[in-house]
């Protein structure tokens, strides 16, 4: 089955819904504040539904190619794009758990060696990494560090 | 306030005050290394960069760690959004009691905290003021074209503008509305200091307050505009010809819970920029702040820089004076903030829950 | 005026002074490079150290000399990773990275770096020329006139939506949903916060557009498992670039000139120029149908304004002691605590000030441009760099460049849902460029609209000003349309 086919429909739905969903909540505002977000929200939805019409007719045709951008992602294993959302997402965690500090050397280190860099760069750009965040959120900035979830779990 | 600022600042800078080291000041306990030596103040701040609150500040940042045993560095944390509300909140919720941590607030933060509303998750009553600087009542400018129009109702009602319709002299043109009948209304929504001073000029506004009297003198050299009057108890060195608001009002000045509401509002004004310290925070400490912040005061450097910043009519004020005038301010009768409320409305100002 | 102009042009040229300028130059590039650390982050550091200076000049090469330069490294990024190094370069994303990705990143960033000499250049000469009608300028803008501005900012989603005008116009009003998050002044109620203190303040613009631009071009690369330039040769682009900025030479001077305009305008805000700049390329010049694929005048006109821009943030300054932005407004806290007076003054008692402030706006914009010239080859090789050196890199940077904006772990997690959203957009076929465009200027919309409504009633929309404007804006949407028409009829009437 092609995925892609269901996809586009949806992704243009769920922004329907997001459209719809902040038009409801707008409603308990006074008119001053929510004029913008009814007045906009209810043209956007007519689009929604233009657009809704579009997708499920043109669906099957790979996506048109826009003139104002880059042509779409392609990926060329079916994976793709799910292997490096993992990384986002485990770097992402990474931070909560350990900190900006651990966590920036850690997965630049990780990424660099799993895909194919040596020990020695894939250390130099960890460290590299690590140690510019240091110098300037440390050093330079003194940016108070939020408690990674590590710390506060031991202490 | 709501501060759209221009992309990488939406809010929240972080910086190293030149304090380090270089204003090695002549003051270091005997005997042992006092509390301060090599550690690091933060001072967060209720406003955006560049403002008279941010100003404050800055300068506190500079000079008042000479006057610290120990000499700690100081940081400024700029944090601004919600008139203050963000910080308040954030600072009651996550400061330390160690010293550590000051805040840089202003009268709008008292002010939103007497309005209260659902938001407000503070209460300024319990932290500890180290000190205040006060500018000086605010100058009530009026263009001199629409000055006709205030005291005749058939004339188009001269126009105030605000940024949120909640600063505290906003109070006095309420009041003298209601009172004196000045033929006013309010227009709020300008993002900020600079977008009401142009409109100032434009004639888009025709009155707009502010204590700076660096601003106000700027402006009258240019001859469109003049000074209503003065919200402030005596009137300031330097506009010894501008009457108070208490005298403008005259034998019209209300009673009862009208006066108190209208106390409640503009009281915080009094108070200007002051400098707190989380509830809790050690006696000691808070007497080492609280003497520092008076020795600053003294210093030649520091008055000539805060003059530059702030015109020639600031003063300070200690930290425990400051401390019972937060408590006054906000203090406030049901009746009278009941009457707040009403008044508010009646004027077309933006008024916010109720605190229970 | 001209004596002035002479003692400022000494002041600013002495050994010390052009040291300090280099020194701010310097850092103004870092600072560019790095995306989410900005002008005002930058200038809020050194802040204390100048506060102590003496010497008024000194602070003026300092720190308008960072202050000028801010939007000139940030193409670096914007062209090579499609990360936006600062507010100014968002826009340069849209042609600069299909360039990086062709093989021209060296060209791209010549052409950039000659663009924003020539804005940077161009500037303070306009500046210089409106110094008699400085104040007229400033006060012939109120509310209803910058309602109209950001009417016209807006229908340029229309020219950002290209072939697909629906999607576009959607993420468009999507862009000003996410603007109204936080509290709202006029009302004094909070919107889509749901009682969380982080939104209050409203959503960063930073991070929806690290979000939407540089995460999906970034998980693009680490799909494709290859170099960012599909082809691996830097050739002779570096001159060509160059050269491209003279062939277009007008352009450049046109898009110049709306950077001053918008930088002057105190209510549009840092981020619009390059905006403007762009979309008004494709409105006036012809072949536009390789935009936003690589076509070198979308670099250059962005690149162009956006150094204009800076300048263009003085007139305000200058005429009333008003800062045009944020930048403009923690430099005048230094201004002030060294002993210069902004406002009136400055046009008349401190005359020499004000030309020392032009001069180091020009000479600092010259010595960024050669600093980062130098730098271009090296820089640009980065893009035939293998994906898993420079994939963990980017996400260091942009992580880092969201966390800055608050310091907070929900700036991360805001981060994660637009790249979501921008990777969905992505992927379907819909045009990301609008969507930023709503977050700008969609409160600003709101809000002038309100308070020409509160202060003037209908009447606004007979302002002189506002008619003026509106008929401005008509022309730049119809031209278009209208000469597409013509060449498609003379096309016509030449096949037959």
């Amino acid at each position: 089955m092609n995925w892609t086919k269901v996809e586009r429909p949806l992704f243009t739905l769920l922004i329907g819904v997001v459209l719809a969903g902040a038009m409801l909540v707008s409603l308990e505002w006074p008119v001053r504040a929510s004029i913008i977000i009814l007045v906009l929200g209810a043209i956007g939805s007519a689009l929604i539904i233009v657009q809704l019409v579009v997708d499920i007719k043109s669906a099957g045709k790979s996506s048109q190619a826009l003139t104002m951008e880059a042509p779409a992602v392609k990926t060329d294993s079916r994976w793709g794009t799910l292997e490096i959302w993992s990384w986002i997402a485990a770097f992402f965690a990474a931070i909560h758990l350990v900190g900006f500090l651990a966590a920036v050397p850690l997965f630049v280190f990780s990424y660099t060696k799993t895909y194919g860099g040596g020990w020695l760069l894939s250390a130099a750009l960890g460290a590299l990494a690590g140690g510019f965040v240091y110098s300037l959120f440390n050093v330079l900035l003194h940016v108070p560090w939020p408690t990674p979830l590590i710390v506060s779990l031991i202490s | 306030m709501k501060s759209r600022l221009p992309y990488h600042l939406s809010a929240s800078l972080a910086v190293v005050s030149l304090a380090l080291g270089v204003n090695l000041g002549p003051t270091r306990a005997e005997g042992g290394d006092p509390y301060y030596a090599g550690k690091t103040v933060k001072i967060l701040v209720s406003s955006s960069p560049g403002g008279g609150t941010d100003a404050a500040a800055r300068v506190v940042a500079r000079f008042l760690p000479k006057y610290i045993p120990g000499n700690p560095q100081t940081i400024i944390q700029n944090m601004p959004g919600g008139g203050g509300t963000i910080a308040n909140n954030y600072f009651y919720a996550n400061a330390k009691a160690d010293g550590l941590w000051l805040f840089q607030d202003s009268s709008a933060g008292l002010g939103n905290f007497s309005r209260g509303g659902s938001h407000i998750n503070y209460d300024p009553r319990e932290n500890l003021a180290v000190g205040s600087i006060t500018r000086g009542g605010s100058l009530m400018m009026i263009s001199k074209a629409a000055k006709p129009r205030l005291t005749d109702p058939k004339a188009k009602k001269v126009v105030v503008g605000d940024s949120d319709g909640i600063r505290t002299w906003v109070s006095t043109l309420v009041w003298a509305a209601e009172y004196l009948g000045w033929n006013v209304r309010f227009v709020y929504g300008y993002p900020g200091t600079q977008e009401l001073q142009l409109a100032l000029r434009q004639g888009e506004i025709d009155v707009w307050g502010t204590s700076n009297a660096k601003l106000v003198r700027g402006l009258m050299k240019e001859g469109k505009h003049e000074i209503l009057f003065q919200h402030e108890d005596d009137r300031r060195p330097g506009f010894k010809e501008v009457p108070t608001f208490v005298e403008v009002l005259g034998d019209k000045k209300p009673k009862g819970a009208s006066w108190e509401a209208y106390l409640a509002w503009s009281g915080p004004n009094e108070i200007d920029k002051f400098l707190i310290a989380p509830r809790g925070t050690p006696d000691n400490i808070m007497a080492t702040l609280r003497q520092a912040f008076v020795q600053m005061a003294k210093d030649e450097e520091f008055k000539q820089q805060a003059t530059n910043f702030f015109g020639d009519a600031w003063r300070t004020r200690t930290g425990k004076k400051t401390q019972l005038m937060i408590r006054e301010v906000t203090t406030i009768s049901k009746e009278a903030e009941d009457f707040l409320t009403k008044i508010r409305k009646k004027y077309g100002l933006p008024t916010g829950e109720q605190r229970r | 005026m001209l004596e002035a102009a002479i003692e400022g042009l000494q002041s600013i040229l002495t050994p010390y002074s052009l040291a300090m300028m280099s020194l701010g130059v310097f850092i103004g590039s870092l600072v560019g490079f790095l995306p989410g650390i900005g002008g005002p982050t930058t200038l809020a550091i050194m802040l204390p150290f100048v506060m102590v200076m003496k010497d008024p000049v000194t602070v003026i090469a300092l720190l308008v000399g960072m202050d000028a330069v801010g939007n000139t490294a940030s193409a670096f990024p914007s062209i090579l990773i499609s990360v936006p190094g600062s507010a100014g370069s968002q826009a340069t994303i849209l042609d600069g990275y299909p360039m990086a990705k062709r093989g021209e990143a060296a060209r791209a960033l010549s052409a950039s770096f000659m663009a924003s000499l020539v804005g940077g250049i161009v500037g303070p000469l306009i500046l210089l020329a409106s110094l008699p009608i400085l104040r007229p300028l400033v006060l012939a803008f109120s509310s209803p006139e910058f309602f109209v501005l950001t009417l016209w900012g807006l229908a340029m989603v229309g020219v950002l939506s290209g072939n697909a005008p629906v999607k576009g116009l959607i993420a468009g009003i999507l862009g000003v949903f996410i603007a109204t998050v936080g509290l709202d002044m006029k009302s004094g109620i909070e919107r889509f916060a749901f009682g969380e203190p982080y939104l209050w303040e409203g959503i960063s613009l930073i991070i929806v557009a690290l979000g939407i631009f540089g995460v999906p071009e970034c998980i693009d690369l680490a799909s494709r498992k290859s170099s960012i330039a599909e082809r691996h040769e830097l050739g002779s682009g570096f001159k060509e670039g160059i050269l491209d900025v003279f062939r277009n030479l007008w352009l450049t001077i046109r898009s110049s000139a709306i950077g001053i305009w918008v930088g002057f305008l105190p209510g549009l805000g840092s981020s619009v120029a390059d905006w403007f700049a762009y979309a008004h390329t494709i409105q006036t010049e012809k072949n536009t149908e390789n935009f936003g694929k690589g076509d070198v005048r979308g670099v250059i006109a962005p690149e162009a304004s956006n150094n204009a821009k800076e300048a263009g943030s003085y007139i305000p300054t200058l005429a009333f002691g008003i800062p045009g932005g944020t930048s403009t407004a923690l430099i005048l806290v230094a201004f002030t605590a060294v002993g210069i007076n902004p406002g009136p003054d400055m046009l008349t008692t401190q005359l020499n000030f004000t030309f020392a402030i032009i001069w180091t706006l020009a000479i600092a914009n010259i010595i960024a441009v050669a600093f980062c010239m130098a730098f271009v080859k090296p820089i640009a090789k980065c893009c035939f760099l293998p994906f898993y050196t420079i994939v963990p890199l980017i996400l260091v940077f942009v992580f880092i460049g969201a966390f800055a904006a608050h310091f907070n772990h929900y700036d991360l997690l805001a981060l994660l849902v637009f790249s979501a959203l921008g990777f969905m957009m992505r992927r379907h076929g819909w045009p990301r460029a609008p969507l930023l465009l709503g977050v700008v200027l969609g409160t600003k919309m709101e809000l002038y609209l309100w308070l020409s409504y509160t202060r003037y009633g209908v009447e606004w929309l007979l302002r002189p000003g506002v008619v003026i404007l509106f008929i401005l804006l008509l022309a730049s949407v119809f031209y278009p349309i209208w000469q597409g028409r013509r060449g498609g009829v003379s096309r016509a009437a030449e096949a037959m």
